[in-house]
């Protein structure tokens, strides 16, 4: 058991960073788990240690400031629930490449972030295809893509955003394929005009970046296809189809909230984000939740959030409450993205028969379509089965067939036998762990 | 130019300040041994028997993806290669100096590292 902390935060993005740093500079003693090789989350990926992002390397100061107070554990993922150890102290069974430990806290924060979302056409587990923010990151953690032909497709501010990056990187975007309807963001960049204009000048800034390249709104790519590595994509728009002969394809749907842990440890969600209150709490004692877990809005909500919930876990909520409107400006930003970049139904009949949805265990969509449910269809077909547990073809699940999100269960990861076994041979022989006043009643 | 002068200035005196190792330090894989000396910014691993040349830094899958090769064979016998990026797919599961089923996008590549994979 590593010591206890008195706050422990799960996710080393913004939203996590802010937290650790906020909560440390009030006096507690902070412990960070992190998934990744570094700190910064995706959207940070690379740029905390090398101080590129001003954002970025303002949070990397502060941290640094109360380094001898914060413990940031790298490679480290919470994979299942210990309960209540000790009263109000709590613990998680956390596991790295190497091995497992247990982590005790008073609070926690839950700074888990989000992923993409990925929703199956034919072709699209070819090599060559990737995530659109999958892409950037291998680019961004060492993959040359100079002088390589890329499409970039899906919805999302997102797009603008790694094409821009791709194209910096010396790679030839061959076109970006959007599928909001032009309206939809027409709208939604007006909006943004009277209330994030920060936002909108990050847009056009990423389009000048992008000076030249075919750029097609409300459209989709229907099909890739290739011998044994990508070789073109068929661009869909309703009206026309376009061919595009291309090396890779960068796709991506927006993003899927990780509420996995949150949801193992029994925080209520509320239209599939974790349900928080003013000040970041769950509806789980001494659990908060920030950043894209509670609203897919982006590094200035998660900023915001994370501040509010160290506050509020440091006992200051006056301090914290001074920030709330910096935090509901940033909700509303959330809830217009999630409007305008909603899905068109025509991405729901792209699937064949043959395509595959489930990418761990090679379920093809037309022994899905019988099926009534995620329960059903797993025990049917493996679907949701695989080492991903569910985490890719779960919310395309959602999308395609209407189906319930799928409940998480422990570990949330694939572990090592040992990091099970251990968990065993402790309840075995000394019981469930409990708390002083269950002893008491018994 | 600017930006390579500023980072081989900067890149050693960063990865040997402790503000920054105490972030970027605990990885799984380990320490470089190399924090804190000028470093030739680039390391060698082999994919598959074949030298792999990457920046200081690069994940595993960064490398494969360069080398041209796949990640995995899946269930019915179609090449894959790493995904997503953020260690969640799970379609870059490559063996790495034996050690079996590592997600690749999470591991940083250590200089003299053998990575086996599916070959394309």
């Amino acid at each position: 058991m590593s010591p206890e902390f008195d706050l422990v935060v799960v996710g080393a993005g913004p939203g996590g960073l802010a937290t650790a740093a906020t909560a440390a500079e009030a006096g507690l003693k902070v412990c960070v788990l992190d998934d990744n090789p570094a700190p910064g989350g995706q959207i940070w990926r690379g740029s905390v240690s090398k101080g590129a992002n001003p954002l970025a390397a303002e949070w990397l100061r502060r941290m640094n400031r109360v380094r001898d107070k914060v413990e940031v554990r790298s490679g480290w993922r919470a994979v299942m629930d210990r309960g209540a150890i000790c009263g109000p102290v709590k613990a998680l069974r956390i596991e790295n490449n190497r091995r497992c430990d247990d982590i005790a806290f008073r609070s926690l924060v839950l700074a888990t972030g989000a992923r993409e979302m990925f929703l199956p056409f034919p072709g699209w587990t070819l090599p060559g295809v990737f995530g659109a923010g999958g892409l950037q990151a291998f680019v961004k953690s060492g993959l040359d893509v100079a002088g390589k032909r890329i499409v970039v497709a899906g919805t999302g501010p997102l797009l603008l955003a790694v094409a821009a990056n791709l194209r910096a990187a010396g790679a030839r975007i061959a076109a970006i394929a959007e599928q909001a309807p032009m309206q939809h963001m027409a709208q939604f960049s007006a909006r943004l005009l009277f209330t994030h204009p920060g936002k909108l000048l990050e847009g056009v800034g990423y389009g000048s970046k992008l000076f030249g390249v075919p750029y097609y709104p409300g459209s989709w790519v229907a099909s890739a296809s290739g011998n044994s590595h990508l070789q073109s994509v068929v661009v869909a728009s309703g009206i026309r189809t376009r061919v595009i002969e291309t090396e890779l394809l960068a796709v991506g749907f927006h993003l899927v909230p990780n509420t996995e842990l949150a949801q193992l440890l029994e925080c209520r969600l509320e239209t599939g984000y974790v349900g928080v209150d003013a000040l970041q709490r769950t509806s789980v004692e001494n659990i908060y939740a920030v950043g894209e877990i509670t609203g897919i809005g982006g590094v200035e909500k998660a900023l915001a959030e994370g501040r509010i919930a160290a506050l509020a876990a440091a006992g200051r909520t006056a301090e914290a409450r001074t920030l709330l409107s910096t935090r509901d400006r940033w909700m509303r930003f959330a809830r217009r993205l999630d409007a305008a970049f909603a899905l068109r139904e025509e991405l729901r009949v792209l699937p064949e028969n043959e395509t595959i949805v489930c990418r761990c265990e090679d379920v093809a969509h037309k022994d899905l379509a019988p099926c009534r449910s995620w329960r059903e269809a797993k025990l049917h077909t493996r679907c949701g089965m695989g080492p991903c547990q569910g985490r890719i073809c779960g919310p395309a699940t959602q999308f395609l067939f209407g189906w319930a999100a799928p409940a998480p269960r422990p570990p949330l990861f694939p572990v090592e036998v040992s990091t099970l076994a251990d968990t065993l041979l402790h309840e075995t022989v000394s019981g469930p762990a409990v708390s002083p006043s269950e002893h008491s009643a018994t | 130019m600017i930006y390579k002068i500023v980072r081989i200035v900067y890149f050693p005196v960063l990865r040997g300040s402790p503000a920054v190792s105490h972030l970027t330090g605990s990885a799984p894989s380990g320490d470089d041994g190399e924090r804190g000396r000028i470093v030739n910014p680039t390391l060698t691993i082999t994919v598959n028997g074949k030298p792999v040349q990457v920046p200081q830094g690069a994940t595993v899958a960064a490398a494969v993806l360069q080398a041209g090769a796949n990640s995995r064979t899946s269930v019915r016998g179609e090449p894959r290669q790493p995904f997503c990026g953020m260690g969640i797919c799970y379609e870059c599961r490559v063996t790495i100096d034996g050690l079996q089923h590592q997600r690749s996008c999470q591991i940083l590549c250590q200089a003299g590292m053998r990575v086996t994979s599916a070959e394309s």
